[in-house]
């Protein structure tokens, strides 16, 4: 406040009046209402995709190419007989299973 | 721990969706939100927190669009003057805030002399606009260009209610023996 401020009684007035006000769990009130807003998008857009993902798996006949692939697997662990095909599918599981694992195990920390 | 400038938590908080900046902007600026908007409703604590939580919220979801020409504060005080109008403009501006008629600084009989006046009290004998200048001003220390951004009006119109607003109050506390 200046000298003029200082002479002047409104400026004086508010002054004299300015506080501070205490948090009083202010804060955690407003992180608490935060994250709902975005959990409510984010669980939309999951739910709309895992949707959309098992709409698309089944129309394109990916119910039969994985049964197919998954008695070929099974029928290669029985007799040993292995070919390259089989051995990038069980690859692409493997690796598929465990990017989501982590994908969801980050999820959850947040 | 060094102490973060309001930028690098915003940048936090843009990149990363850091929580824990965003808590600590909030902690930071809370008071000078809730003050602002105890102000404006003359006292009235719930609608204050409700209306500064709302504030907040907006500032969430906006931040991204923080292009760091004013300080973070003003920017807050820019929302939370919307928040302020669009609540009133939700209410058709027949709320509680607008119960004291403007003129009421001219009455002609003598209240009682008292040096401890109620500032929420005093602010209710200024029309709205003019308690949102009276205030960013002399409560917030804002300069006429920082006020005019915040409330989106122009800098002679904040002239002109920061003089309005201050003759009414000046009388008024003339009136109830402030000591000048």
């Amino acid at each position: 406040m200046n000298l003029n401020q200082e002479k002047d009684p409104v400026a004086r007035f508010m002054q004299d009046n300015r506080h501070e006000v205490p948090d009083d769990g202010f804060t955690e009130r407003v992180m608490q209402q935060l994250p709902r807003r975005y959990e409510r998008i984010a669980l939309t857009l999951r739910v709309v995709g895992v949707v959309l993902a098992v709409v698309l798996f089944v129309a394109l006949g990916g119910v039969e190419v994985t049964t197919g692939y998954c008695k070929n697997i099974y029928h290669s662990l029985l007799t040993g007989d292995w070919d390259n095909t089989q051995l990038h599918s069980l690859l692409f599981l493997i690796t598929g299973l465990t990017v989501a694992g982590i994908c969801n195990l980050s999820m959850q920390e947040e | 721990m060094k102490t973060l400038t309001d930028l690098s938590l915003i940048a936090q908080v843009v990149i990363s969706h850091n929580r824990r900046a965003f808590d600590t902007l909030v902690s930071r600026h809370q008071s000078q939100v809730r003050r602002f908007f105890l102000h404006q409703t003359l006292g009235d604590a719930p609608l204050s927190d409700d209306l500064a939580q709302e504030t907040f919220i907006r500032a969430w979801l906006r931040l991204g669009t923080f292009q760091g020409l004013s300080n973070f504060s003003t920017w807050l005080l820019r929302i939370a003057h919307n928040v302020l109008y669009d609540y009133l403009r939700s209410k058709k501006e027949t709320s509680r805030l607008d119960d004291v008629p403007p003129d009421r600084e001219e009455t002609c009989e003598q209240p009682p002399v008292d040096t401890r006046i109620d500032i929420y009290e005093a602010l209710a004998q200024v029309k709205r606009e003019e308690r949102t200048c009276l205030t960013l001003f002399y409560m917030e220390d804002l300069t006429i260009p920082k006020i005019a951004t915040i409330t989106g009006m122009p800098e002679g119109t904040v002239k002109s209610h920061l003089a309005r607003g201050k003759a009414k109050l000046s009388n008024y506390l003339k009136q109830h023996g402030y000591e000048s």
